[in-house]
């Protein structure tokens, strides 16, 4: 009984230091907010200043008051300070944009972002690193890039859009040595942050789709399909018959965004075996590279199980000709009620 | 030593051993989460979900939304949920055999119009009278099917025959999300290469009391009332803890019926929800899970922290009485139907951890707090055991929910604070202190109630009457 007092006394000991310090904590938030409030007007207006400078001052200092150079030794201030910063940089380009990098570089914030980088912890890592590609400094470089392949995801993830951030599409070098995979919410970053660059007739494309990482491969073939390098249409119709089912997927993928009238025979012939994931895809894909004289073969295929097929393949019918699916339509027996209507609803669609 | 002391001790000792390890459970779960919340937190710190809502690559989401007699709000409820922002997203509104004029109005306002539309039925549902989409391209998104009556499961199963998307996203149509919620939401699904995602839960917070507008969450603030402060302290607990720690562990069981994104493949593949349980949410993610396991085929369920959908708790007694009593029945049925699981290690963590788990402290633990509380009683009237044991035990068992309770307060300032005045954080310690004496009583009572209802064969779903977040009362 005595433990068990004792342990109740304990556990209320312990949520009367956890309520205090919540309330210590809210109460010391409350006192700053005013303090607080002005922290943000003076940031808000260094900002401003950066944003606005004009173009002749562009080898100009700013004009920083003793108290805003002070202010920078106070830690909270200056992380204030530099998201303000990183969020302008973030959402404005040009001279603008030049005039928050300088303002930056003239608080000597980038030193701080270099501390961070060699903090043992990978959440500062990689916040440093966001900053660093922001605001497209050349620092460091050797380390970010050894960082590319770094164990912890989040620090290689933003070493990896660093490098990019700064070189565009020579600074892909990284996907040659990457031995962990890239997951896919990290393609779609990576595609997007290519997308703000210039784009290039940048080279190795071929030889990532021959990387012994898959998710690499992947990558690779989505490149060659967002920037249309039909000259790689080899290389990717190997993919159609690779082992691995999503590699197979991307490249089925990247043909039909290529509208490669060239695969339409080899896809024909692969669709029997596929899996039907990758059917889907396929039936999707013969709504663009199909012809005519494909209707009769895409017509065998309606012999499937598989509604969503039907629906899709159907659908490729219809948008290569449109009277096809109604001659369609009467060579079905009024009892294969599925496919009758899936032919309906297709005939809708179209004809709206 | 008589029979009737040894009965005394057993039950002393036996509640003892109870309590020791499901507080020691409790400060495991406590303990586990704060890891993942973190690295939750720190991973998506800079995230710009801007980009996922963009791009051509992001995963396809079929928004599920069942509606029932919802005439009053249904075409407000609708305009927000298509106001999200998600490029890749069709919402499915199923008029669940509405006897209101829900579908009239939803014709009217987003001039719909009857399409042929082939039901693909992977999964047997009651018929459907009709499918309709709008003649107006900024409603391109929008489908609405009108089907006979057959209840929030079968409705969701329509909803799995028609939805064409990669992923499906099942919400109450009445619930309040925040604009970036399938952004986040959709995330994970992108997360991992080498195990499939099957599915993602969010957190459901509190909207009593809060600010809304055209469907749309202003302001949040603190319910007034005591059953729905306790709800919102039971929610913080719950997911922001609880779930937190089982999606560590990749033991998660339940994802709320509120707000939930599954593989649809998958869903279909498991066989789709259940019409025969009420907790057909806890069903649907446990056979999922099963199914992978049968397979042995590498998974994950995840869990985000964010609080992305707000929705209406119950405010009196007799509607918290009937959630509860639902939310017990549908817990037995799952286990019920999943027994073949119970400590069994073909299923891993699911078997040897999850569903034991879901046995001992979920269903178990309100009827042996029950009967333990009256057998004491029984017993130190009777002067077979000490009451000075009983007060220690319940002062242990109180001072650690109290604890709990403090830590979820905790965590919560330290992470979303969504509640930032030192009042409210005042009234929720209150309602930590309060709630074992009036709120947890009653849970356990209902939980007890749906014990017997479950004994006695009653299925009924309860009738669920709410105020309304626009203040109009709805059933």
């Amino acid at each position: 009984m005595k433990y068990l007092a004792f342990f109740a006394f304990a556990f209320f000991i312990i949520s009367f230091l956890l309520i205090s310090y919540v309330m210590i904590r809210l109460t010391i938030r409350h006192s700053r907010r005013v303090k607080l409030m002005k922290w943000k007007k003076m940031c808000d207006l260094l900002v401003r200043t950066a944003i606005l400078a004009e173009t002749h001052q562009i080898n100009d200092e700013f004009k920083l008051t003793p108290r805003v150079k002070m202010m920078l030794s106070n830690g909270y201030f200056r992380r204030l300070l530099t998201d303000k910063l990183l969020v302008a940089k973030k959402n404005i380009l040009g001279h603008s944009a030049d005039g928050v990098t300088r303002l930056y570089l003239q608080l000597g914030l980038e030193k701080y972002a270099v501390a961070k980088l060699r903090s043992r912890y990978w959440n500062l890592k990689a916040s440093a690193m966001q900053e660093i590609g922001l605001m497209g400094l050349t620092i460091q470089l050797p380390q970010i890039y050894r960082y590319t392949n770094n164990k912890k995801e989040l620090v290689r993830d933003e070493a990896q859009l660093t490098i990019i951030k700064l070189f565009g599409f020579d600074g892909l070098r990284f996907l040659d040595i990457i031995s962990y995979q890239l997951t896919g919410w990290q393609q779609i970053r990576l595609l997007h942050e290519l997308s703000l660059v210039e784009s290039e007739n940048f080279s190795a494309i071929d030889k990532w789709l021959q990387s012994e990482n898959k998710s690499v491969v992947i990558f690779a073939i989505k490149l060659a399909a967002t920037y249309r390098r039909f000259e790689l249409y080899n290389d990717v119709a190997l993919h159609l018959e690779n082992i691995d089912e999503e590699i197979r997927l991307e490249a089925i993928t990247c043909m039909k965004k290529w509208e490669a009238a060239d695969a339409k025979e080899l896809l024909m012939n692969l669709f029997p075996q596929e899996i039907p994931k990758n059917q889907l895809a396929i039936a999707t894909a013969f709504q663009t590279i199909c012809t005519n004289v494909d209707i009769p073969k895409l017509i065998s295929f309606l012999d499937t199980e598989n509604n969503r097929l039907k629906y899709l393949l159907i659908k490729a019918i219809a948008c290569i000709d449109v009277e096809t699916i109604k001659v369609l339509k009467n060579s079905f027996s009024p009892a294969e009620t599925d496919v009758l209507m899936i032919i309906n609803q297709v005939e809708g669609e179209i004809i709206k | 030593m008589s029979w009737q002391s040894i009965l005394g001790d057993l039950l002393s000792y036996g509640l003892l051993a109870y309590s020791v390890i499901l507080v020691s459970f409790y400060i495991f779960i406590a303990l586990y989460s704060i890891g993942e919340l973190r690295t939750y937190i720190y991973k998506n710190k800079f995230t710009d979900y801007r980009i996922l809502a963009s791009t051509e690559q992001a995963p396809g989401i079929s928004m599920l939304a069942p509606a029932y007699n919802e005439g009053a709000n249904i075409v407000e409820n609708v305009r927000s949920l298509l106001s999200i922002h998600y490029a890749n997203l069709e919402l499915i509104i199923i008029n669940d055999g509405s006897k209101d004029d829900s579908l009239a109005k939803l014709i009217e306002v987003y001039d719909l119009y009857k399409v042929d539309y082939f039901v693909n039925q992977q999964i047997a549902t009651k018929a459907v009278r009709g499918v309709y989409k709008s003649r107006k391209a900024i409603y391109r998104k929008l489908i609405v099917v009108d089907k006979e009556n057959g209840g929030k499961a079968d409705a969701l199963n329509v909803g799995l025959n028609i939805a064409q998307k990669d992923y499906l996203v099942c919400i109450d149509v009445d619930c309040v999300l925040v604009q970036d919620a399938l952004l986040k939401l959709a995330k994970p699904f992108l997360e991992y290469n080498k195990k499939k995602v099957i599915a993602t839960g969010g957190v459901v917070r509190i909207a009593n009391d809060c600010e809304i507008k055209n469907g749309k969450l202003i302001k949040v603030n603190l319910p007034s009332g005591f059953l729905p402060l306790a709800q919102t302290l039971e929610y913080i607990r719950s997911f922001l803890l609880g779930r937190m720690a089982w999606s560590r562990l990749n033991g998660l069981l339940l994802i709320s019926g509120a707000f939930g994104a599954f593989d649809r493949d998958i869903a279909i593949k498991a066989g789709g929800y259940d019409h025969n349980t009420v907790g057909e949410d806890m069903e649907l993610v446990v056979r999922m899970r099963r199914y992978m396991e049968e397979r042995n085929l590498p998974y994950v369920v995840s869990f985000i922290p964010d609080p992305l959908c707000w929705t209406e708790a119950p405010s009196t007694f007799k509607i918290l009485g009937r959630q509860r009593n639902r939310w017990t029945r549908g817990t037995i049925e799952t286990l019920k139907i999943h027994k073949k699981m119970f400590f069994n290690r073909k299923y891993h963590i699911l078997g040897m951890i999850s569903y034991p788990y879901w046995f001992f402290f979920e269903f178990l633990s309100p009827i042996i707090e029950f009967f333990g509380f009256i057998g004491f009683v029984i017993f130190s009237l009777l002067g077979l055991t000490d009451y000075k044991f009983f007060v220690s035990l319940f002062a242990l068992v109180f001072s650690f929910g109290f604890l709990y309770s403090s830590f979820a307060i905790f965590m919560e300032v330290l992470t979303y604070n969504q509640y930032k005045r030192r009042r409210d954080i005042l009234r929720l310690v209150l309602t930590a202190f309060g709630e074992a004496f009036i709120f947890h009583p009653f849970i356990v009572w209902s939980a007890i109630k749906g014990n017997i209802d479950l004994l006695r064969n009653k299925s009924a779903w309860g009738e669920m009457t709410r105020i309304g977040l626009g203040g109009k009362k709805k059933k």
